[in-house]
């Protein structure tokens, strides 16, 4: 008996199909013809008077390997009955038996079989089965049975082992591969450039499942939220659908998108049955181009009519972060037994698959965070332009404009260019990321000691990726920090020059300049200079709210002179910043036609609230009309007091599209596919922050499409206080 | 000489013009301001093709008028706005009448931002990034003039 062989070949297995091997060695080692391991089906009721179920193979090997056991047997069978009764089952000669009451299959595929010893099991999460050697010529002598009988007991055990080790083996790897993807200084800026580790996963886990299929499904949320594209598969990507939904009418796995939670099926040939049993999966539609029974038996040889397809199993587990689903991984057919994904291996996917959703999920957010860097790039090429612009203008001779007056704007904007220059080098800065410690595992050796040594190893090495993993989130966190103190810095820089070079153009603008096109061209740069300063406080607040979630108002009366003031200065400086091709005209309605109406309607009373923060609310409203409105059309902003006792600023345009919900144009970094396509400025932030503006002030921002037309209605709302003036 | 600018905005657009005609009397610039416009109209702005093309890299897809169309799903797959130039930039190097038209990259970013995609469209020396002043691809167009005309 070569119980050592036995170990040593269990220990050295790294996919589950290697009970296969440990088969083998079973079958040589007992002079059999072929070695099968049954396992109960899990619905079974193994009850010695009526007993209920089945048993299916869980893995088998014959030699030749054309034999082979039948799929499933009957309890009622002598060794579904060895599996009720625990007790062996022995048949020394099948040409003295029935052939019905055994399992005929293999018998019949090779006649030179004689005879088979079935002996019960008792696996350790308690499911029974039973190890069945088939043999030629004569039968076993009884200390041979005993020998199988000893054999029988440990096998388990050793089951056991090779599923352990294999599990543990493949969490190490799809960590250690996911781990040097994130630690890769350069950041891919497209999901095909990540994919090429998806594959790699996928050939993991096949090989650990014994599988012919694995398949991994990535949403990529910022380009086609909802759609879940093929990532990376082991099978030619043809076989197979290119992208799912979260809907079960696209399929088993759109199913399993749509239920967010793992699940197996012992076998696909059943889903039609399946699916008209369970409630939960009415409308799952079959809608693979693959026939999965065809292609299973060509990859299998199953070539003769005679030969029986084994269950085809199929598992799936959702790749989640949260309650949000990032993905799917699925994995179909065995190659070679274990025929069945038990439960265990399910949960061993589900790992995978939780592993996949962080390391996804921390790559669409690197992603977005790169995006929103080159957006503020651009915006401080604006900036310069606006710079440049006012240069120019200054350059020409000037008669009306007193020198002096004139060598003001420059200076200021001299230091608007130099602070530019400095603001870009710091945008530029970019946090490099540094690779994680990647520990060591050793490969088992050919000793038992070393193998044993390598078992141990892979825990420790396990730990330390764990641990990796987490230190690599840490880091993602800091990188965030590093990049909203920049953006505080960055809007810091520009604010004062872009301040003075605004009151510089103002002062030039009252003082009187006749020259049409001089004036003109101060009103542009004002124009240029207040958007620059929107965009600028708007990257504060935005690098404000990263930190808390909330803005602080510096909380004074505003009278409705001073809205009014207010409210068409924007309007004016936002009309001034746009870009002539867009034909839009700003209007404000400057006086009231009722007693409700207009800015008059606040009479003595007064607002309180952060001039400043409302500058930036009404600029970033006015600024998205100027974005989206329709070309060629009014934005029109009216004022005064409703039914409720709220003054209110409202800004009347006709977008020239509108989501579905109103209420996204107030999600931080919600952008329509829409609006990408029409402006490469815009990073999805101005209504946001508009909406914590006004809740900083207790009141509200109100997005109000009205029915049946084109027209939207942007209102801020404030409350209102007594005062005398 | 004429030339062909890829750019969507107004006031970048008007300078360049304005400094150009400086450099370059009489220059002929054809505007193209958004991505859907340039695959429009390719055949009539390509025929006889100009003799250099300046293109921005971050170009919107389209207008917000009654004309609008939302940009295909490959347009967004392969990075929407964010590699609209580069897109226009390959159409005239896989069309055999504008294949040999010099092409200048002229984009906010910065050259390590952009090269691997140059590279791909083995366009060489084609980069130049947006200053103040346009004394750079000024100097750049000459140069690529001098060269294709040349060889």
């Amino acid at each position: 008996m070569h119980t050592l062989e036995i170990i040593k070949t269990a220990l050295e297995q790294k996919s589950l199909s290697g009970i296969v091997q440990l088969l083998d060695v079973i079958r040589r080692d007992h002079h059999a013809a072929g070695c099968v391991v049954w396992e109960a089906n899990p619905k079974s009721v193994l009850d010695r008077v009526a007993p209920k179920g089945s048993l299916f193979v869980l893995a088998q090997c014959f030699e030749p390997r054309l034999v082979q056991a039948s799929w499933k047997l009957d309890l009622t069978t002598p060794i579904g009955q060895a599996v009720v009764q625990d007790k062996p089952y022995e048949c020394p000669d099948i040409r003295g038996r029935d052939r019905r009451s055994a399992d005929t299959y293999p018998f019949s595929l090779d006649p030179t079989l004689t005879g088979l010893c079935a002996m019960p099991l008792t696996f350790p999460d308690k499911s029974r089965g039973a190890l069945a050697l088939y043999l030629r010529g004569p039968y076993f002598s009884p200390d041979d049975v005993e020998l199988i009988e000893q054999t029988a007991r440990f096998f388990p055990s050793l089951h056991h082992v090779i599923r352990n080790h294999v599990s543990l083996t493949l969490i190490d790897n799809v960590t250690r591969s996911l781990q040097s993807a994130d630690a890769e200084p350069e950041l891919p800026l497209r999901p095909e450039q990540v994919h090429p580790r998806m594959p790699t996963i996928c050939e993991d886990v096949a090989q650990t499942f014994g599988c012919l299929e694995a398949s991994i499904y990535l949403e990529d949320s910022t380009t086609q939220p909802g759609v879940y594209r093929l990532a990376g598969s082991t099978l030619d990507h043809r076989l197979l659908k290119p992208f799912y939904r979260a809907d079960p009418a696209t399929g088993l796995t759109g199913w399993l998108l749509h239920k967010a939670s793992p699940w197996r099926i012992f076998d696909l040939s059943d889903l039609t049955k399946i699916v008209a049993e369970d409630p939960e999966m009415a409308n799952l539609a079959w809608s693979d181009p693959l026939d999965i029974r065809k292609f299973a038996r060509d990859r299998l040889g199953l070539d003769k009519p005679e030969q029986i397809t084994p269950p085809l199993s199929w598992m799936g587990a959702p790749i989640c972060v949260g309650s949000r689903v990032l993905g799917a991984i699925r994995c179909c057919v065995s190659r070679e037994g274990p025929f069945y994904f038990g439960e265990r291996e399910l949960k061993l996917l589900g790992i995978v698959a939780a592993d996949l959703g962080q390391f996804w999920n921390n790559w669409l957010t690197r992603r977005k965070m790169d995006h929103e860097n080159k957006l503020w790039r651009k915006v401080v090429s604006q900036v310069s332009d606006t710079n440049r612009r006012v240069q120019e203008a200054l350059d020409k001779p000037v008669p009306t404009v007193s020198p002096r007056v004139g060598e003001q704007v420059w200076a200021a904007l001299r230091e608007l260019a130099a602070d530019i220059g400095k603001s870009v080098l710091l945008a530029e800065t970019e946090a490099r990321y540094t690779e994680a410690a990647a520990p060591s595992v050793n490969s088992p050796g050919e000793t038992m000691q070393r193998m044993l040594t390598g078992q141990i190893d892979l825990y420790k090495g396990l730990a330390e990726t764990v641990q990796g993993r987490y230190k690599a989130q840490t880091e993602l966190q800091e990188q965030n920090d590093r990049q909203t103190q920049t953006y505080l810095d960055l809007a810091h820089q520009l604010r004062s020059p872009i301040l003075a070079a605004y009151r510089r153009a103002q002062q030039a603008l009252e003082r009187g300049v006749h020259d049409g096109e001089l004036r003109g061209n101060l009103l542009k740069v004002r124009g240029l200079c207040a958007k620059a300063r929107t965009v600028t406080m708007s990257v504060k607040l935005f690098a404000d709210l990263a930190k808390s979630q909330n803005l602080t108002a510096r909380m004074g009366r505003i009278y409705s002179g001073d809205l009014r003031q207010l409210v068409i200065e924007c309007a004016d400086d936002t009309q001034n910043s746009l870009d002539t091709l867009r034909d839009l005209r700003f209007d404000v309605d400057r006086k009231s036609d009722t007693d409700r109406k207009g800015f008059e309607a606040l009479g003595n009373n007064v607002v309180m609230g952060d001039l400043d923060l409302l500058r930036q609310a009404i600029s970033n409203v006015l600024d998205n009309a100027g974005k989206y409105a329709k070309a060629a059309t009014i934005v029109r902003i009216a004022a005064g007091m409703t039914r409720s006792g709220l003054f209110h600023v409202t800004i009347y345009n006709k977008p020239f599209f509108r989501p579905k919900d109103p209420d996204d144009w107030k999600v931080r970094g919600w952008r329509g596919k829409e609006a990408q396509d029409v402006t490469a400025e815009g990073s999805g932030i101005g209504l946001f922050i508009a909406d914590k503006v006004m809740s900083a002030h207790n009141g509200k921002l109100e997005i109000i499409p009205w029915n049946n037309e084109e027209m939207t209605e942007v209102k801020l709302l404030f409350p209102v206080m007594g005062t005398e003036r | 000489m004429r030339a062909l600018l890829v750019e969507d905005d107004t006031s970048q657009y008007e300078y360049v013009r304005e400094q150009l005609s400086v450099v370059f009397p009489g220059v002929d610039i054809r505007r193209i301001c958004t991505e859907s416009e340039f695959r429009l109209n390719f055949e009539t702005f390509t025929a006889p093709p100009p003799d250099i093309a300046v293109i921005d890299v971050m170009l919107r897809w389209g207008n917000a008028d009654a004309s609008f169309e939302l940009a295909p799903p490959e347009i967004r797959a392969d990075g929407g706005l964010f590699r609209a130039g580069f897109r226009c930039a390959a159409m005239l190097v896989a069309n055999p009448r504008t294949r040999d038209l010099p092409v200048i990259i002229y984009s906010v970013l910065d050259r390590g931002d952009v090269e691997s995609n140059i590279r791909q469209l083995g366009l060489k020396h084609r980069f130049v990034r947006k200053e103040m002043y346009v004394t750079n691809l000024a100097a750049e167009i000459k140069a690529a003039l001098g060269r294709d005309r040349g060889a």
